[in-house]
């Protein structure tokens, strides 16, 4: 009879969380990183030939700011604290060794 | 009895003149199809500036190059078009608090008078003396305008469709936003009350 011991939900819920928090900070890394508020749009500023008008135009874009770095790793927060109601590591008896 | 009417003849006369003058100036459209005409706002906040701008734009000036001091004008932009790249922003933008959209569909600026105008070129650079209209609320404004006369210049924009004259706009001015009820509520150290408003504006007065 052999004793093994399997990673419970405790350390998948932790796993999840550090996953989370990593994606978070990688793609706010990646999209600029921008300090400001998240954007779905961005300005680009022409000038116009004939008038010498500056002007912008806004063109679609996701730019991830300060509040979605935030929401990425509150919900990391909430993951891994949720992790503690969670059993730890699984004990299975084999029993046909 | 001939002075009566010596009187009406004078008052013909003086309306005659009065009219004949007025239709002197050019009429500029300030339609812009091509999406260049921008009124641009921007707030401090404690995070970043707000900003963002407007493209819904129209309105008529009148424009004198040989009398510029007679300018006149309404400049109205659709808050509709009012746009900030956060999407939770703008929709806050446009609610009741703030820019009340449904209510106020337009903003304007109605121009009187250009004062102290010095001439160099094609620009002109002065005050006009007008009225801006912004959530029902109407406030005399004194704004320093540059204005671009480009004579000849609207066939260059539209690949020689049109011809006749350009009339460029420009001008920077901030107002606040407490004096026009909008959100007067809102904590300043949050959202400055000092709006800076930016008018970069063409019209056209095609050639008939």
């Amino acid at each position: 009879m052999e004793t093994i011991t399997r990673p419970g939900m405790r350390t998948a819920l932790r796993l999840g969380a550090l996953g989370l928090a990593l994606v978070g900070a990688v793609f706010w890394l990646f999209g600029g990183p921008h300090l400001g508020w998240t954007k779905t749009s961005v300005a680009v500023t022409k000038i116009d030939p004939v008038t010498e008008l500056e002007y912008v135009e806004w063109q679609k874009n996701f730019v991830p700011g300060v509040d979605f770095l935030g929401g990425a790793l509150g919900l990391a927060g909430v993951v891994f604290a949720t992790s503690w109601l969670a059993k730890a590591n699984v004990k299975q008896t084999n029993l046909n060794s | 009895m001939k002075i009566v009417k010596n009187a009406w003849q004078s008052v013909g006369w003086a309306v005659l003149l009065a009219v004949s003058s007025s239709a002197d100036g050019i009429k500029f459209d300030f339609k812009d199809p091509k999406g260049v005409n921008t009124v641009s706002f921007s707030m401090d906040a404690p995070l970043e500036a707000i900003s963002g701008s407007a493209h819904g734009i129209s309105g008529e000036v009148e424009f004198d190059p040989a009398k510029p001091e007679a300018t006149k004008g309404k400049i109205t932009v659709a808050t509709a078009s009012m746009h900030v790249p956060n999407p939770t922003m703008k929709e806050h933008m446009h609610a009741k608090d703030w820019m009340d959209v449904a209510t106020y569909a337009d903003l304007t600026f109605e121009a009187e008078s250009l004062s102290d105008v010095q001439k160099s070129g094609d620009v002109y650079n002065g005050k006009v003396q007008g009225k801006m209209t912004l959530k029902g609320v109407t406030k005399p404004v004194t704004v320093p305008v540059k204005l671009t006369y480009l004579k000849d210049k609207l066939g260059a924009r539209t690949n020689g469709r049109m011809q006749g004259d350009l009339l460029v706009l420009r001008a920077q001015f901030s107002v606040k936003r407490s004096e026009f009820g909008i959100n007067p509520g809102a904590p300043t150290d949050k959202v400055s009350d000092e709006v800076e408003l930016t008018l970069s504006l063409a019209g056209s007065a095609p050639k008939r």
